[in-house]
């Protein structure tokens, strides 16, 4: 399943700010991991039925970084700006590792525009007794991937890959643990919907054991057979999972009969 | 060293079974089947009277080779009229069953024992795929996942969905959980190389359920010693169980001719359908094709042949004076080192009346002698 995305770039006040749009319905905002913008087989489902918009954080994949955002709460507020200015209504927001790390802040900081959250393998919610996070290169392969034999190549020339790393290091979000954060996510109050592989060694399973605990309208799902790129390793589950979450809402626990999610507009779920 | 007791309920009221698959009912009598069953039973509480450390209760279908298909039912009725002895579900066809289902039963044995719990997580045999209709080409696949799921069911501090290949739950969290934390010790078979490395992975003990002979055994143990190497860590004499058929009586004579007797027509009437629907299953699918060392059906007839004093010399069996039989476990303990046996007390239609014979001559003149054996620190400080 491929899908055409749009690449565009709207300016910001800080600066411009590319991004990735595809699809009709209700707006969804796609946020992307520490390995920069990758259109994913869930993501292509997702347009079938959502509009996608999919913002790349200054910096990334060749983008250039804005001089005064460099925090995670610097970047909600860029990424609040980003929505106002694009879908122009509340959305629901869909963060991948990184992603889900940023998500979580604009959840808390802006909660009159996310309708829904999902939070795949969220960073930032590492213990600060765990022990650091590994970025050798043939270290992160393994703990990415369960099934590296399903990841597509890699179409990112090496310069940008380095370029993405020093943007991780930009932001401070090679701890994996934001305080700050971690202290703030009771605030989330909207269907949250917490997604971990159970081979994912890089966030803790005690990391989404705890945002479950403390975000008050949560779900939290295990893929089994994943490890940290969910997307990748098993990308119909996940696909499945988001689209039902995101078209049912709440009443995703309950099992349909049908092979399809029922054609339930975005609006009326429960 | 600790024992526990494994009595598969036969039904023992018919001189054939037939040959095909699925063995016709036609000839099951109720009113024998309730009197069986009370016999049963008590034979399993009487475990605990003779110092067995466990009572075994396990899962078959459609068969009179045992008539437990839910063996949790069994568990609990002996959980409640027993004080002290493990429950010792080897186990539950996880492949076949709800996991949840099996998290939720489990817990409750737990809970209702007091946390005498031992979950035996088994693959089953090939004849149950049959009977449950499940794919055996997935029982591997379904057992790794069963597995992990029914754990977390057991530890998650939260509630959780699952998404899986074979198990899709968007929202569990059972009550009860087990009492035993972080949950309760964990039973798996180890008759091959994968279970006794799948064994190993979930640092579980591992049941070498019918002994071929001690060569076939000790690898299985080397196995499981290795993976565990592997992963960092060092097994002691308690994570290995060696299962045999047992008959001990006041004279070798007389235990001989109950096990000779019982095992004829456990392989002539008892196991007779089952070896059709076996052959089938592994003739058409790959349930052990990965598996080298998996006992083939045509070594249980090899067995049934073989004279009881040679099975007793290969470690199959435990067979003779209470004497006779504590040196034969002091010979198998010597080869293998293991800390767990878990004896068959009926085999085949061997009388009612001898089981219980055998049971309390085991527990008044074998078991005080090989208590001993096997055991570790952690084992003292567990009794």
């Amino acid at each position: 399943m491929t899908v055409e995305f749009e690449r565009k770039t709207t300016d910001l006040l800080t600066g411009p700010v590319t991004y990735f749009v595809a699809g009709a319905g209700h707006d969804i905002v796609y946020l992307h991991p520490a390995a920069g913008m990758r259109i994913s087989e869930p993501l292509c489902r997702l347009v079938r039925r959502f509009r996608v918009w999919a913002p790349v954080v200054p910096g990334f994949d060749g983008t250039v970084p804005h001089e005064t955002v460099d925090t995670m709460p610097a970047l909600a507020g860029l990424l609040a700006t980003f929505i106002e200015s694009g879908p122009g209504r509340a959305v629901d927001v869909v963060g991948s590792s990184l992603g889900g790390w940023l998500g979580a802040w604009l959840a808390v900081r802006h909660p009159d525009l996310v309708e829904h959250l999902v939070l795949a393998a969220p960073a930032g919610f590492r213990p600060a007794d765990a022990p650091p996070l590994s970025f050798e290169p043939e270290v992160m392969r393994a703990q990415l991937y369960a099934h590296p034999e399903r990841v597509p190549p890699d179409d990112k020339p090496p310069e940008m890959r380095k370029a993405n790393a020093e943007a991780v290091a930009r932001y401070g979000l090679g701890g994996s643990h934001d305080a700050a954060l971690q202290a703030r996510v009771t605030e989330i109050a909207c269907q949250t919907l917490i997604l971990h592989g159970t081979l994912d060694v890089r966030v803790l399973a005690t990391g989404v054991q705890m945002l479950k605990e403390r975000i008050p309208n949560s779900q939290l799902v295990y893929v089994y057979d994943a490890a940290h790129s969910l997307e990748l390793d098993q990308p119909e589950r996940v696909g499945a999972l988001i689209e039902d979450f995101l078209v049912r809402g709440e009443a995703f626990i309950v099992n349909q009969a049908l092979p399809e999610i029922a054609d339930t507009a975005a609006g009326s779920r429960a | 060293m600790r024992f526990s007791q494994t009595h598969h309920m036969p039904y023992t009221d018919i001189d054939e079974a037939g040959l095909g698959w699925p063995i016709s009912n036609s000839r099951f009598e109720a009113q024998r089947a309730v009197e069986m069953f009370r016999t049963y039973i008590h034979a399993k509480v009487h475990a605990e009277e003779c110092g067995f450390d466990a009572i075994g209760c396990n899962e078959h279908h459609m068969s009179p080779f045992g008539m437990m298909p839910n063996p949790n039912l069994i568990a609990a009725s002996v959980t409640e009229r027993t004080t002290k002895a493990e429950i010792q579900l080897s186990g539950n066809i996880v492949p076949l069953t709800n996991p949840i289902r099996v998290a939720e039963e489990y817990a409750m044995i737990d809970v209702m024992s007091g946390g005498r719990l031992m979950a035996g997580f088994m693959r089953g045999i090939p004849h149950e795929y049959v009977a449950y209709n499940i794919a055996p080409d997935e029982s591997w696949s379904r057992m790794r996942e069963a597995v992990q799921l029914i754990l977390k069911a057991w530890t998650e501090p939260e509630p959780f969905g699952w998404e899986g290949e074979h198990y899709r739950f968007r929202a569990v969290s059972i009550w009860p959980k087990p009492v035993q934390l972080p949950h309760p010790p964990i039973l798996m078979s180890g008759g091959s190389p994968t279970s006794a490395r799948f064994a190993a992975e979930h640092r579980a003990i591992m049941g070498i359920l019918r002994v071929l002979n001690f060569d076939q055994a000790l690898r299985l143990i080397d196995i499981y010693k290795q993976k565990a190497r592997e992963d960092g860590w060092e097994p002691g004499p308690d994570r290995f169980m060696v299962g045999v058929p047992t008959a001990v009586a006041e004279t070798f004579e007389e235990a001989k001719r109950e096990l000779h007797d019982g095992t004829q027509y456990f392989f002539d009437v008892l196991q007779g359908g089952i070896n059709r629907a076996q052959l089938l299953v592994l003739q058409k699918t790959r349930f052990n094709a990965d598996d080298t060392l998996v006992r083939p059906i045509d070594k249980d007839q090899t067995m049934k042949a073989t004279p009881v004093e040679q099975r007793i010399e290969n470690g199959q069996v435990l067979c003779g004076t209470p004497d006779m039989v504590v040196d034969q476990i002091e010979r198998m303990h010597a080869a293998l080192n293991h800390g767990h046996m878990n004896l068959i007390v009926k085999v085949g239609n061997m009388s009612d009346d001898f089981v219980l014979r055998s049971m309390r001559l085991l527990g008044e003149h074998v078991f005080p002698e090989v208590k001993r054996l096997g055991r570790t620190t952690e084992t003292v400080a567990a009794e």
